[in-house]
């Protein structure tokens, strides 16, 4: 079994105060080292980095993991780790070039607005995971700005991650014959074109239980098969129910810029999804997923109501 | 490679800092006078044919003076200006 070397990156008191920094003094053979790599990201903004450069496999590879307590609640929160950067050169915030990258927790925002600019997170390696993340491009219809770009041979997973604003919340660009991404329970809304848009490529798109809406063009574009997954249009697909409003008869906030995309109680997306717990048992901000799942990365957990609780003790003597 | 510039009294975190002697994979070249703006620029960072951003200049180690790199794998630290590093900058791309 790997040996587990984590790292931290902090602002300060840490082993490294960037993830590019990291990154660079932690790149190797982790497949000869028998390492899995685990760098811990704590509350700060970071700029971009590429994940390159390291030999991994299935079981020792690098995870770039956000704790709770520094991380997002399910929406945009600049007091928690974020990498932020404009990319106008024709790239993205963090991209994933060594296989088997795993990622979880981390917020990104492109900012860029020109033509070339593109990704917040791009996945350019295999057997990629990308868990729990807030995706966003700024962008326009005129460019491919996306919250996740997927070329360059990727394939791998995306579950309980968020994307809004840019062109596309997800582009898979090219997929490879016989290869496979994953989409499962994402919220993709608010871009100018597509939600999720599949452009090129003979691999396998898998779609499950992942909400796309209020998107300009279409929610779904390209071949994909779904399970139970909804959209705001009222396109007819296998697999979508349809016309489920992009607004606060669905999540909290849709005013852009204000995004939080947490369900509201009456919902239709709650208790609309597929039970995937042989993959994975919680939601974008840590809740148990139970019951008959809901569409999206948020899990409606209700509140309640207060139930009082009286407490009463005695003594008296035995004998 | 050159991985970072940073204005004089920055933090850096612990492995940032530790000497090649003790296990450390980073040094510190020190330019006093030159700017963060002139340094970031010159080193630069660019796309490749495989449209991978690379950073792009390394300083040429093994060429440097042997006092130099001693007192580099030793402390880490090694304070010079533009005109001396100038000719052990090399590209890497």
């Amino acid at each position: 079994m790997a040996t587990t070397r984590t790292v931290t990156v902090k602002t300060s008191g840490g082993d490294y105060t960037s993830l590019s920094n990291a990154e660079a003094g932690e790149q190797g053979d982790l497949v000869s080292l028998d390492r899995q790599l685990t760098i811990e990201c704590y509350a700060k903004q970071d700029g971009a980095t590429d994940v390159d450069g390291s030999t991994t496999d299935a079981t020792r590879y690098i995870s770039i993991f956000v704790p709770s307590t520094e991380r997002h609640a399910g929406k945009w929160d600049s007091s928690k780790y974020r990498v932020i950067q404009n990319v106008n050169w024709s790239s993205s915030v963090l991209r994933l070039l060594d296989p088997y990258t795993r990622v979880e927790g981390v917020q990104c925002h492109q900012t860029g607005t020109t033509s070339a600019g593109y990704a917040a997170l791009s996945i350019q390696a295999e057997n990629c995971t990308i868990t729990a993340c807030i995706c966003r491009s700024n962008g326009t219809a005129s460019n491919r700005s996306a919250g996740i770009y997927l070329d360059g041979g990727g394939t791998g997973t995306i579950r309980n991650t968020i994307c809004y604003e840019g062109r596309y919340g997800i582009s898979d660009e090219y997929l490879d014959t016989g290869k496979t991404l994953t989409v499962e329970n994402c919220t993709l809304v608010g871009s100018s074109d597509y939600g999720l848009h599949r452009n090129a490529g003979s691999g396998t798109l898998v779609v499950k239980n992942t909400y796309s809406g209020g998107n300009g063009s279409s929610d779904y574009n390209g071949t994909m098969t779904f399970t139970t997954c909804a959209s705001s249009d009222a396109t007819s697909r296998s697999g979508v129910t349809a016309s489920i409003a992009y607004s606060t008869s669905t999540f909290v906030n849709v005013t852009a810029g204000s995004e939080d995309l947490h369900l509201v109680s009456g919902s239709a997306l709650i208790d609309a999804g597929t039970d995937l717990s042989a993959s994975f048992t919680t939601d974008i901000d840590g809740a148990t997923r139970s019951g008959t799942w809901d569409i999206g990365a948020d899990e409606y957990v209700s509140t309640g109501p207060a139930i009082p609780v009286f407490m009463n003790q005695y003594r008296q003597r035995w004998a | 490679m050159v991985v970072d510039v940073r204005e004089d009294g920055a933090t850096w975190g612990r492995l940032e800092v530790l000497p090649p002697a003790q296990g450390g994979k980073f040094v510190l070249v020190k330019i006093p006078g030159a700017t963060v703006e002139q340094v970031e620029k010159a080193m630069g960072r660019l796309m490749d044919s495989s449209a991978t951003l690379r950073r792009t200049l390394k300083i040429a180690v093994d060429s440097l003076p042997a006092g130099v790199k001693s007192t580099l794998n030793t402390t880490g630290v090694y304070s010079t200006t533009a005109n001396a590093i100038k000719s052990y900058v090399q590209s890497v791309i």
